[in-house]
């Protein structure tokens, strides 16, 4: 049975390639590469963009209330959505300590910043917390961890279901689905205080809806609360969702088990950052610069692309960017769906295995490796 | 509210490799029904029946008691007592008795 989990069997030569980089850099200072200076707050810089995501996310939805056309409303969600995940963003930077000095300070911060997502600030925190701590683990990542298929093939048909459906067209209910298992429930996690914090932020959740959603339903009744919450909500967690997604989900990248994951590979080669236009870098306060916040977490969200240039003068090679294309995404929920056991990358739902390249094969079809059992 | 009742044993003394075979003896006799005394802890989980749900249910009873995120198919990678507590103790670096 020991053998169950001595993953990848057969390993090929991008594999091979992956773990001499991975060697490579094993006990490097990463972090060393990025100036002190980076990593202090400047906290009027960080409210501002505070207040940018809540005017994007409030202005929208006043918007959909004087909207002339019902038309309008899709645009207008796709905007409310993009304020409340810039708050998410900002709401990162509380959760890492990078808003401000004061730990207080970011905590009540980072609390409102989730309200649109009627997120407990202290879970996502945590759950963030083991994400930074094994990133692209197989075995302990908290996030979008594709499984093997013959893990799959013995869950539960709701498991099964939403597995399928977090994985293909329903990805934009992925983070929907950890806010689920992990947002109210303080048994998920292992330490008596953090037990104790996320059970403070569910109270905090519970007021704030109970002191917002009657008036809120009163007022503008079951489709008021259907258009100003509800749709956004929605639309928030489909930025997040895509977001998250792509950053660590690759054709190219593996998973790792625990025996040949190490912190510096999770911290440098485990993820792929998009290069945003302007104005989406500024309304998503950088959260595409995404590998020198996983090196550094504790710098502030308007010194990463600073930090991510020294990353890369000392890592040539090392740091994976994108342009940000709709054709990456498309090619995650089409083709990376289960963990391949024999490769240690990816194989579809059908079973085929999806070629480690930077574009998933997407100009070949792969020919399925076994029957589907 | 929000507290989960407690159905699993509470873990006594400090943490010690010793301690957790002992919880670990005790929590297999509870959920399979026998007497502790007749625990093997060198014999694997999977002959006492213990299925893959019950597996991540004691991972996730061992993750509040050593206070770190455990890997849920733990019990599949050190199947028996004897391999787990070994395991264990080499990763968080117990003492074997206080």
């Amino acid at each position: 049975m020991a053998a169950s989990f001595s993953y990848p069997t057969a390993p090929g030569d991008p594999f091979v390639e992956f773990m001499r980089r991975s060697a490579q850099i094993k006990d490097e200072k990463l972090a060393a590469a990025i100036p002190r200076e980076y990593f202090e707050p400047r906290p009027w810089r960080g409210l501002l963009g505070f207040a940018v995501s809540w005017a994007l996310y409030l202005g929208a939805i006043v918007a959909m209330a004087f909207s002339p056309h019902w038309l309008l409303w899709i645009p207008l969600l796709v905007v409310a959505g993009l304020g409340g995940w810039g708050l998410h963003c900002i709401a990162h930077d509380c959760g890492h300590g990078s808003f401000s000095r004061s730990r207080r300070f970011n905590v009540a911060i980072g609390h409102i910043a989730l309200l649109p997502l009627i997120y407990p600030f202290h879970a996502w925190r945590h759950v963030h917390n083991m994400h930074h701590a094994h990133t692209n683990n197989l075995e302990l990542d908290t996030d979008w961890k594709p499984l093997p298929a013959a893990m799959y093939d013995r869950m539960p048909w709701w498991d099964k279901f939403v597995y399928h459906a977090t994985r293909t067209w329903a990805f934009w209910g992925g983070t929907i689905n950890y806010w689920r298992v992990s947002g109210f429930r303080p048994s998920f996690f292992p330490k008596r205080e953090m037990r104790r914090d996320v059970r403070r932020s569910i109270w905090f959740v519970l007021a704030a809806s109970a002191l917002y959603f009657p008036p809120l339903v009163y007022f503008t009744g079951v489709k008021g609360l259907l258009l100003y919450f509800v749709g956004p909500w929605l639309a928030t967690h489909a930025w997040f969702s895509a977001t998250t997604l792509m950053h660590h989900s690759a054709a190219d990248v593996p998973f790792l088990t625990s025996e040949h994951w190490t912190k510096n590979a999770g911290r440098l080669l485990l993820t792929t950052d998009y290069r945003y236009p302007r104005w989406l870098l500024f309304l998503t306060h950088n959260i595409s610069v995404h590998t020198a916040h996983h090196v550094a977490p504790p710098i502030p969200f308007y010194n990463l692309p600073k930090a991510q240039e020294a990353l890369k003068r000392a890592y040539p090679g090392m740091v994976r960017e994108r342009d940000l294309k709709l054709s990456h995404l498309w090619t995650i929920i089409r083709r990376l769906h289960f963990y391949d056991t024999e490769s240690g990358f990816y194989t579809d739902f059908s079973r085929g295995q999806v070629p480690p390249t930077a574009d998933g094969g997407r100009e070949r079809r792969a020919e399925p490796l076994r029957a589907a059992s | 509210m929000f507290k989960r009742k407690k159905r699993t044993r509470e873990f006594e003394g400090p943490l010690t490799a010793e301690n957790l075979r002992r919880w670990l003896t005790e929590h297999l006799a509870d959920r399979v029904g026998i007497p502790v005394a007749e625990v093997d802890t060198g014999r694997t989980f999977e002959s006492y029946g213990l299925d893959s749900r019950v597996a991540v249910q004691v991972s996730g009873a061992l993750e509040k008691i050593v206070e770190r995120r455990l890997s849920p198919g733990l019990l599949y990678e050190h199947p028996t007592i004897d391999a787990l507590t070994a395991h264990l103790a080499a990763e968080l670096r117990l003492a074997d008795r206080v």
